[in-house]
């Protein structure tokens, strides 16, 4: 019937038809299946409004051959040989127009037999797909962007360098990013050197939003510890639950509004004490492998996550430890990396990863944990992101002695800093440092000391700068805390020894003179700078021999 | 401190007084020896009360070559404590400056 009347319609008027052809967005042709190939037999009006050309020139031997895009010529090519044995075919490919622009075309094409089935001719549709093109380009652009930008967003809000420093604990963190971001973040903050506070979230949802939930979420612990700090009695600290409580009224709302919700771990680990304090909020249980038993145990607490309950006031729970034991904290992410047949990883296999490696340090532990997690799932990216952090608790050493000083940042000051270095290392009870070694000291920390003046400070005098000093039996460690500008080792260029430079002497000498230089960035926007010298513990005699002039 | 100044004909002995040559006192230093090197093409820094040297003081020293060098003078110097020699040495100072064991000798080494 629509046969019919379609027949009727182009037999009715050649003009009509015409009309027809010339006004629909697709170019038709029909080309005859010869022995050498295919010889272009018609092609519609259309192909001048489309493509610019006109029907005589579109109908020129080859003309479809020297006008595809040099990138797509082959394949477009290629593909003939599946009309023919297929019958039908739909490509697209980019085909250049008379005014050199090229154009992407969807070109439809089915071979036609004639009775004996031998193939006849050939009749095609194109159709200028550009615009489609483009717009699925420029979405493939976004998406790139938008990892992009959730990467940066990872690398530099959301995640801390754990404290490599920190004394009766080592603490490891990894982190394995998806394709699309998460909002997974982790933090640390140490209150001087007797507790480390952890804090491992997870916002639900994926993408840039999360990821900026995730980075708001991370400030917020930030100003809720520091607000809860200068609320307390001076010496002690704000519980983990008074900081959880405050930065969940400051956020529950906001979450609410987004329809959103962070899963969150904060433990604080009391070293001296030996025992976490954990408010857990909807995380996923923390695994305490324990050193004596061998055997790991779950620390989870009953609170939901934040985002969830207005008015909700947390609880901490409170576990001792011992040295040698484990903390794990981590993500969905990596409980539920499946395998090939689906099946999850789990908190099981995770325990037995971390009990079969408990002797490792916590950076090779973490390390066992990613290559399980891979081996399992047989995947090296995955649709969400893991993260790990490990603590591992040290047997703690006690330092034989510590003292504190701070100093304006005044150039006149160094003579002073330097008198306080000389008087610690000799006064360390039952093993002065070196005299040869004290002077080293001595030398680096004033070298360090001026620079914070002259470089982080930029001269201004009105600044302060906390020295401290802490003396162990087989190291004495210099720590000078600055609010200046951060300095980095790594910018300095090396010194110029052949005496046509008259500075940048610093940073090489304090290298040479200290066994371990650390540039450090505390959570309160504190820089410090940390020398370590090792030593021999000497006799008393050995002191007091005065300089000889040479 | 004033920096004691004694001439041994027409070589110029200058004597530092302090025991730190550092960042707040190297600039002090710098300012008191500029009539100095105006004057003189030959000065002998004696080092001898000298306990204590940072980078600042050394790079008031190496001012001071520069400043005679340009004017085709010299400087020596004498009297490094062992503490004092180390610093140079660990910057490898002690190759740039011509350093004497005692005044007199650095004086003495101006007339060969």
């Amino acid at each position: 019937m629509v046969e019919t009347k379609t027949d009727t319609a182009f037999a009715v008027s050649p003009a009509r038809s015409r009309h027809i052809l010339n006004a629909i967005p697709t170019v038709i042709y029909v080309l005859t299946v010869t022995p050498r190939g295919f010889d272009s037999e018609w092609v519609s009006d259309s192909v001048k409004r489309i493509l610019g050309f006109e029907v005589d020139e579109a109908l020129a031997p080859d003309w479809w051959l020297h006008h595809l895009h040099p990138d797509d010529k082959d394949a477009a090519v290629e593909k003939t040989t599946i009309l023919m044995s297929e019958g039908h075919l739909v490509q697209e490919y980019r085909f250049r127009s008379k005014d050199g622009h090229y154009l992407w075309m969807q070109d439809e094409a089915s071979l036609l037999r004639d009775a004996d089935g031998r193939p006849r001719e050939i009749v095609g549709f194109w159709t200028n797909v550009t615009e489609r093109k483009q717009a699925e380009e420029q979405a493939a652009r976004a998406r790139e962007q938008e990892v992009e930008i959730g990467f940066k967003i990872q690398q530099t809000l959301l995640l801390d360098q754990p404290p490599r420093d920190f004394p009766g604990a080592r603490v490891a963190a990894l982190t394995i990013p998806s394709k699309r971001i998460s909002g997974d973040f982790y933090d640390f903050f140490r209150h001087v050197d007797q507790c480390l506070d952890v804090i491992v979230g997870d916002v639900m949802g994926k993408g840039i939003p999360a990821a900026l939930l995730g980075a708001a979420s991370k400030s917020t612990f930030l100003q809720a510890l520091s607000e809860t700090l200068s609320l307390a009695d001076h010496g002690t600290l704000p519980r983990p639950a008074e900081i959880v409580t405050l930065a969940h009224a400051k956020i529950v709302r906001q979450l609410i509004d987004l329809e959103s919700f962070v899963t969150v771990a904060y433990a604080r680990f009391d070293l001296e004490r030996r025992r976490v304090e954990l408010v857990d909020c909807g995380h996923m249980p923390v695994i305490h492998y324990r050193n004596a038993t061998g055997t790991c145990a779950t620390l989870r607490g009953s609170h939901v996550p934040l985002g969830v309950s207005e008015g909700e006031i947390y609880e901490e729970i409170t576990e001792s430890f011992e040295p040698e034991d484990l903390f794990v904290f981590y993500s969905d992410g990596i409980t539920e990396a499946r395998n090939n047949d689906g099946e999850l990883f789990g908190l099981g296999r995770l325990a037995e990863c971390v009990r079969l490696n408990s002797r490792l340090d916590a950076m090779d532990l973490i390390a066992k944990i990613r290559g399980a997690v891979v081996a399992f799932s047989n995947v090296e990216t995955f649709s969400d992101d893991l993260t790990c952090v490990v603590v591992e608790i040290e047997e703690r050493k006690l330092p034989l002695a510590r003292m504190e000083r701070e100093i304006p940042s005044r150039l006149g000051e160094l003579a002073e800093a330097r008198a306080f270095v000389h008087a610690f290392c000799r006064t360390i009870p039952g093993a002065a440092l070196a005299e040869e070694a004290t002077k080293e000291l001595d030398l680096a920390v004033n070298e360090a000391l001026s620079n914070i003046m002259k470089h982080a400070y930029r001269g201004r005098t009105d600044q302060r700068i906390k020295i401290g000093a802490e003396a162990f039996a087989d190291r004495v460690v210099f720590r000078l805390h600055h609010l200046g500008e951060p300095f980095d080792p790594a910018a300095v260029p090396l010194p110029v020894f052949n005496g046509s430079r008259e500075n940048g002497f610093g940073v090489y000498m304090i290298a040479r003179l200290v066994d371990e230089v650390r540039y450090l960035r505390d959570e309160r926007g504190r820089n410090c700078i940390c020398l370590v010298k090792k030593r021999k513990p000497v006799r008393e005699a050995d002191h007091g021999a005065d300089d000889r002039a040479c | 401190m004033e920096l004691t100044i004694e001439h041994v004909d027409d070589v110029a002995v200058v004597v530092l007084p302090g025991k730190d040559l550092d960042a707040a006192s190297s600039e002090r230093f710098k300012a008191d020896i500029a009539p100095v090197l105006k004057r003189h093409t030959k000065v002998v820094l004696d080092l001898s009360r000298l306990r204590f040297i940072d980078s600042s003081g050394l790079g008031a020293f190496l001012s001071c070559l520069r400043q005679l060098a340009m004017k085709g003078g010299e400087l020596k110097l004498c009297g490094l404590s062992s503490a004092v020699y180390q610093t140079f040495e660990l910057v490898r100072m002690n190759r740039i400056f011509d350093i004497y064991a005692s005044k007199g000798e650095a004086v003495e080494a101006f007339r060969s």
